[in-house]
Formats: structure tokens, sequence, C-alpha cells
């Protein structure tokens, strides 16, 4: 479990984070609320580490994340319903803009750190490495 | 501040810097005080847990995220007592004489690198993997390329006792990997060469050394360092950079030896890479056993290189282009996945260099070219074509939009993967192999150093990592790191002994 942050740089952005994590995650339910907070726990400890500069950048692109559609839907990310969510990523995703694109795979970066690198979902996708390798995959090794 | 008083002093500690220590055991021996300062820390093989964050944390500058300067690809730097030696697949190839002649190093001939990279092959144990431990993931990859036209050829690998965890990139937990932290720092250490860890070279100036030594973290993996946390100043006769390509020559130019060497941070390559996967209809072995046992060399057809490979879910997520279900549907079918890594060749231009931020924090610059872009669109294609002709169900590829090929487009490929698919910033493009920024060559003009590593105008201070490579070895490069890393402690020997 990652340990928790002193100066948070994503809490102030959890409503625009999981809004994000529905259409980015598996599904709007690939989380619960305590998986949410690992998530949110993993991401925080990631970013801690950061120079200032990379976190004032991460801050301004999810605000600018979540008042982009206004321009186009007059609705801000979190208030779009999930399809329209998917397809205005998917827009940025392709934009002509190289800081858009570039932001938006740091943040779905961000939110896969948080969503794979928790056990239960590590497990559930199948994912078995250990380090007794091949002895524990054919039971020789099992303790 | 504290002095320390040294005969030689060497930045690093991994492919480079560890064979440099091990070749100067016969001067520490006779009493000369040769110094190993390394910036991570000392990690006992339990450590080393397989927990992809937190061994990602450990052992990676950044944790793995260091990023070139438009942010466009992500570069993976080891940080450990054995560098990246730590961290990568032990995989060694023997440079080819063809890139060696390119290079046109005066003093520098392809005989003499293979002599020296023969040499560490038999010290670190290079051999094949017999074929009983090799898992389906290398297997498919063999039977794909071989139906699709193509000659794959065996990695020889660094291993003793590798029970096939596949967690070699995250730290072998098994002590089985036999990089120079399992090898040439022993022996050295055993013959008096002190190594020194947590430590921080934050100049270097006339035959000096400033190192600041961290504390190990309160609740930080790894040993503490050696000395006590502190300012260090090393006085020495002679220094050796082995720091690799993100450590070497943004420390000289943060000291201020740019002025004097206009090719300092100039011909750095890096062998842009990604990931393929390929859904086969029923499992395979793919997380256990050694994850990368062959490859397919095209670098001189076609400028590329195909590697087997197996990632950690949250490196495979991120490599995967898009989000969603699409996206997840492939995640869910990880026991299912056949993994291969395309390489380009590229090479050494003026645009892509190494520099120094204020604080002396490496800054990379790279452009992707169109011969890049080309090669890394062709070899994609070679890859689909393997994964289609080993029986896959369906591939995501980076180069196509959308990303995923149904095992029904098998005769489109050409038409779906493209290069005008290849969007800085959306595909998540990597490198391991840093190479340049400190290249040998014949003067200050056209170079950094001589063809052993010694720094044009100044006779106390060598390089001894992937920073001399004049341009891309077009393999994977430590052998000819530790290659050029003996002739450097060759020449040290003459001087000192």
């Amino acid at each position: 479990m990652a340990r928790p942050e002193p100066d948070p740089v994503l809490s102030p952005f959890r409503g625009i984070l999981r809004a994000l994590g529905e259409v980015v995650l598996p599904g709007p339910n690939a989380l619960d609320q305590a998986g949410w907070e690992e998530a949110e726990a993993i991401m925080e400890a990631a970013v801690a580490p950061r120079p200032p500069s990379v976190k004032k950048q991460l801050r301004l692109f999810l605000r600018l994340l979540n008042v982009l559609p206004l321009l186009t839907t007059g609705r801000t990310l979190g208030r779009l319903p999930e399809k329209k969510r998917a397809s205005f990523l998917a827009s940025l995703q392709r934009s002509r803009l190289a800081p858009l694109r570039r932001g938006l795979w740091g943040v779905r970066t961000l939110l896969f750190m948080g969503y794979y690198n928790q056990e239960a979902v590590r497990n559930e996708i199948g994912y078995r490495a250990e380090p007794g390798g091949w002895a524990v995959r054919s039971g020789e090794g099992v303790s | 501040m504290k002095t320390v008083i040294a005969d030689v002093v060497i930045v690093g500690s991994g492919a480079g810097g560890g064979t440099v220590a091990k070749e100067l055991a016969p001067a520490a021996k006779q009493g000369k005080r040769v110094l190993v300062l390394e910036r991570g820390p000392r990690f006992q093989d339990q450590e080393l847990n397989g927990r992809e964050t937190e061994m990602a944390d450990a052992l990676y500058l950044d944790a793995g995220g260091f990023l070139t300067a438009d942010g466009a690809m992500t570069l993976a730097v080891g940080q450990a007592y054995g560098g990246s030696t730590v961290v990568y697949t032990g995989t060694s190839l023997h440079a080819p004489g063809r890139v060696i002649e390119e290079w046109n190093v005066p003093g520098l001939d392809h005989a003499d690198i293979l002599k020296r990279s023969r040499k560490y092959a038999e010290e670190n144990n290079v051999h094949s993997l017999p074929a009983e431990e090799l898992n389906d993931n290398n297997n498919l990859f063999v039977t794909g390329a071989r139906a699709a036209g193509f000659t794959p050829e065996q990695f020889p690998v660094n291993v003793k006792g590798c029970r096939g965890s596949s967690l070699c990139n995250l730290g072998c937990p098994n002590g089985a990997k036999q990089g120079t932290h399992k090898v040439q720092l022993p022996l050295a250490e055993a013959a008096g060469v002190e190594v020194v860890t947590r430590a921080d070279v934050v100049g270097i100036g006339d035959r000096m050394v400033r190192v600041r030594i961290r504390p190990k973290p309160d609740d930080g993996l790894g040993e503490p360092s050696e000395w006590e946390p502190g300012e260090y100043t090393v006085k020495t006769d002679g220094v050796v950079l082995a720091g690799g390509v993100l450590g070497t020559s943004p420390l000289l130019l943060h000291s201020g030896f740019g002025s004097r060497l206009p090719r300092l941070g100039h011909g750095f390559t890096c062998h842009p890479a990604f990931i393929l996967v390929g859904e086969h209809p029923a499992p395979i072995t793919n997380d256990v056993g050694h994850p990368k046992s062959f490859f397919v060399d095209r670098a001189v057809e076609e400028r590329f290189v195909l590697e087997t490979c197996m990632y950690f879910p949250f490196v495979t997520a991120k490599n995967l282009t898009g989000f969603g279900p699409d996206h997840a549907r492939f995640m869910g079918a990880f026991p299912r996945l056949q993994m291969i890594l395309v390489l380009a060749c590229d090479k050494a231009i003026p645009q892509n260099r190494v520099a120094a931020d204020r604080s002396g924090a490496p800054v990379v610059h790279y452009t992707f070219t169109p011969p890049v872009v080309d090669a890394l669109t062709a070899a994609t294609r070679a890859a689909a074509r393997i994964f289609m002709a080993a029986g896959a169900d369906r591939i995501h590829a980076p180069l196509a939009d959308p990303p995923v090929l149904e095992r029904g487009e098998a005769e489109h490929i050409d038409e779906r993967i493209h290069s005008r698919h290849f969007l800085p910033g959306t595909v998540s493009v990597s490198a391991a192999h840093l190479m340049g920024g400190g290249g040998m060559g014949r003067s200050g003009q056209d170079s950094v150093t001589d063809a052993w590593g010694r720094v044009h105008g100044h006779p106390w201070l060598r390089i001894a990592d992937a920073s001399l490579f004049p341009d891309s070895l077009e393999i994977n490069p430590y052998l000819t790191i530790m290659a050029l890393a003996d002739r450097v402690a060759e020449g040290i020997l003459e001087e000192v002994t």
C-alpha cells in the first residue's frame, strides 16, 4: 500500500480523476470505493517525488481537461455523460496539439498505474509472475 | 565538507564502472585507493520482490518514468549497486563488425572489442538457455518468425541458476543474473576497491570530485551508504566517468566542460522501442520463464530489431494505445498474450542530444526522424506477421488506428499499419539502450574522447560507459560497454602500476 502524501497534488482533483477513470479504466465500476482510495494513494505517491514544475503542469492540465469540453458541449468533463466523455478523450488523443496528447497520455498512465498495481486487479487479469518461477508454476515449489 | 584522497575515482558501477573497478583490482592490491561512487543503493536479493511500482521506484531513475524534454519518450535507467545491469534481461551480444567500422574511430578495431567482450561473456556466464527452459511466449516467436520468413536467433544471456521468475527488469529476486553486481564488483571489493553507494556526484573539477552522500530514507529499501551522509570532496589523480548516458555528459556540462568540448552531449541514440501484443485463443506460458530469449535482426536491411519480451501489468497497460473497453480486453487476456518489442536502429543527428538543466539534472532532446518512424513501421508490420503466423487471433499494434487488428485482416497489414499513425505523445515509445554524448573520435572538434576513453585535453579524466558510442550500436550494448571499459582500465593500469 502506498504511503499517504502530506502535501497532496491529486486529491483536489479527485472528482475529475474519477470521471476520467470511469472511461479510461475497464468500465465505470472497475473500482469500488476502497479500490479508488488505493488507486489514489498509489497515484499520489508516484507524483510526490516529481519536481514542483511537473506538479504544477499536472494540476494545470487536469483543470484544463475539465473545462475544455465546455467549448464544444457546454458542460465540464465531470458533467458529461460517459459516452461523450469517452469520445472527448478519444478526440484529444488524436489532437493536432502535441501538449494535449502528451497530457492525456500522462493522466491515463497515472490511472493505469493506480489500477494495475492493485493486487486484486493483477489477480483478476491472471498475472501470476513470482520469484519462484517455474517451480512454483508447476506446483513443486509451493510452500 | 570532508576531504578524501584517492588514486582513482570511478563514477558509476554498472557495465562500465563495474568493469573498470574489477580490472583495477591489481592496483588496489598494490595499495592504490580505488573508489567507486554509485548513486543507487546496494540491495539484497530478497528485497527484490517483483512488485512493479515498488521495484521501479527503488531501482530506476524517476521510478522508470524519466521523459525526454518533449515528453514523447520514456527512458529507462537503472540506479543501484551494479547500475542498469541489475535491471536488464542479461542479453549479451557482440558488437557487429560493420557498426564498429562505421564508427570509424582511429585506434579502435572490431577484433579488439570482440576479444575483450568474449572475456566478459565467459566471466559473466553468458550462454544460451536450454530448450526446456524456454516458455511459450518465446517459442511462439520462433514458430511465427520462421513461418513469416524471418530468421530468429537465440539471445545468449548471463544467468546462473535462473528459476524463470520472468522478473528480470525488476531485478532478479533469485540472484541469477550475472551483472556487475554479482561478478565484477564483488571481485573488485575483495581486492580492496571501495564501493560507496547513495553517492551523488554533483560536480567535478581538475582532479577533484564533489560528492553528496544521501541518508537512507526511513522506509526505503537497500542498505545505507558506506559513508556518513554529507558533503565530500575527493581529491584524486584520475577520474573515470561511468554513470551512464544520463549521468556522464550532464555532469561534465554542469561542471563547465562544455566550452572546451563542443561535442559534449551530442550523438545521442537510444533504439526507440515499443511493445506489440498478440492475443492467442488459449493460455500460454508468458509470465514465467526468461522473458527475452530470441530476436530477429533486420538492422542492415530495414533498420529494426524485434525481440521477445514480457512486461508487467502496468507497463503493458501504459504501452497499449488507447483506453476503455478495447484496452481492457487485451489486459484481461493477460495469460493469453504474446509480446514482441520492436526497436528502431536510430542514427546520431544534431538535434538529438543530452544536456543538463541549471541543477545539473539530465535533459534529453530527441526528435523522431522519418527513418526512425519508417523503421518502427516496418518493424510493427513484421511483428504483426509473426503474431498472425504464430496463431494469434488479435493484435494490438500502436501504429494502426484503431490499434486492434483481427486475424481476418492479415492481408491488410501494410494498409492498417502505417507511419501516418505515429503520433508522438499518443504512441508509448520507450528506450533502454541509451548511447552517446561523450563519443570517441579524433579530436575535441569531432568527439569528446579518444579511442581509449581519454577526454580530449584532460589527461586525468576518462569515460567508460555507453556515452563513448559515437553512434547507435544496433544491438543490446552491455558487452560492448564492458569491452570499452576494459580498454579504459588497461590505460589506467599502465599509468598507476
